[in-house]
């Protein structure tokens, strides 16, 4: 049987490969898996194709990490950067909260009525160990008198003696020259506070007068230089004297040592 | 015989090396047929019957590659390097353009008839189909046009 002159027909070549190619389709869809040829041809160019997909997943995951590496490094390297400067921030802010507070302190605290207030700046407490004076700095714009009372967050704190340009110089309560009226808030026994340096001692009140410890005493306006109501301190012992007279100590309610602003009442005219 | 098939074993290796590198380029690029690419020069060359043979030999390597069962493309390929080889012994065509444009067009109809076999055996196509059809084609196209070069100098030398 010579089959030379069909095999050379292209057409029935065609007819035939693409009949073959479609059974072979129609068979493997049937099966739902690949047929042999497929197998062997998979196999035949498996390698070339594990080739490729190793390369290509190596390239692509290498590279993926590197870049993700990168970007770790430099996102470290930023928060590290931004909790620095956080922290630098927050070094400053510190200071200024506690300013905030006290500021907050002394606003909230009572005012005497007919005295305007004027804010200014605590700088320094000097003069120990024979005296203790504070040294303030307020506007320039208000003339400060000499005697102005000087209150702080916690009450009384002392008067204005001198000033120089914006600086005024302030005598504290706990000064040993320093003597203010006072008068106790429970039962308004009144005396006279004098300093002792850290602390007070309250002065000319009897034995029979009623006062406890823990009694809170406030300015009672007398002297003529502090207004009634501010809290000058509370008293941390009580004793009676051979002289009729008893011995109070009295506790500061003012840290002198912590102010940082404090209020200057000036006496408003009329 | 052997001489004529060193131009073709030699484009082979080329489109399996296309093959093999361009998804390490892109994953998007494997759209492109590079076996297409080559059977386009080659069944020009070869005449019908050439067509028709290496259609079916690259058509089933390409379905190795691409297809989830072999004679999709093995089916499509033998028509379309018929239709190649029939159109090479009747048309002289040379130059790198028409034969990008012959490549767009080969890509564009054994796409359809991948399609048309896929619905018939009641397979899921992917979508956006055409979107795909099309950029594949227009790489395809690109990859003939570095081939042709190629297919020509090997055959001048193997005429000589």
């Amino acid at each position: 049987m010579d089959l030379r002159p069909t095999a050379r027909r292209p057409e029935i070549a065609l007819c035939l490969l693409v009949l073959g190619f479609f059974v072979l389709l129609t068979f493997q869809a049937r099966q739902g898996s690949r047929s042999v040829l497929g197998n062997m041809a998979l196999a035949a160019f498996g390698p070339l194709l594990s080739a490729y997909d190793s390369a290509s997943r190596l390239t692509r995951e290498g590279l993926q990490a590197y870049l993700w590496q990168k970007n770790a490094a430099l996102e470290s390297e930023n928060l590290a950067a931004e909790n620095r400067s956080l922290q630098g921030q927050l070094e400053l802010a510190r200071p200024l909260e506690k300013e905030v507070l006290t500021l907050r302190e002394l606003l909230q605290a009572p005012k005497p009525q007919g005295y305007q207030v004027i804010g200014a700046r605590a700088l320094t407490a000097y003069g120990a160990p024979f005296s203790r004076y504070l040294l303030v700095s307020c506007d320039a714009r208000f003339l400060i008198p000499e005697g102005t009372p000087v209150m702080g967050p916690g009450g009384a704190v002392g008067h204005v003696q001198g000033a120089s340009g914006t600086l005024h110089k302030v005598i504290l309560l706990t000064d040993p020259s320093s003597a203010v009226g006072v008068a106790s808030e429970r039962a308004g026994v009144k005396g006279v506070a004098v300093g002792k340096g850290t602390d007070m001692e309250i002065r000319w009140i009897s034995n029979e007068s009623d006062v406890r410890v823990g009694d809170m005493f406030v300015t009672s306006g007398e002297d003529g230089v502090f207004p009634p109501g501010l809290r000058v301190g509370t008293a941390v012992s009580v004793e009676d004297g051979g002289d009729y007279l008893k011995k109070i100590t009295l506790s500061p309610s003012s840290k002198m040592d912590q102010l940082t602003w404090v209020l200057l009442l000036r006496k408003t005219v009329g | 015989m052997a001489k004529r098939l060193i131009p073709v074993l030699v484009l082979l290796l080329l489109a399996a090396g296309v093959q093999t590198l361009i998804p390490l380029i892109s994953g998007d690029l494997t759209i492109a047929n590079p076996y297409l690419a080559v059977l386009v020069p080659l069944a020009m060359r070869s005449g019908k019957m050439g067509g028709v043979l290496w259609g079916a030999v690259l058509g089933t390597v390409s379905d190795a590659y691409f297809s989830p069962f072999v004679g999709f493309h093995g089916l499509s390929f033998c028509v379309l390097g018929y239709v190649l080889g029939w159109m090479g012994g009747k048309l002289l065509i040379g130059g790198i353009l028409p034969m990008a444009i012959f490549a767009w067009a080969a890509y564009v109809l054994d796409a359809a008839a991948v399609a048309g076999l896929y619905l018939l055996l009641g397979l899921p196509l992917a979508s956006p189909f055409w979107v795909f059809v099309l950029l594949g084609s227009l790489i395809t196209a690109a990859l003939t046009a570095l081939f042709e070069p190629v297919a020509r100098r090997l055959y001048r030398k193997d005429q000589a």
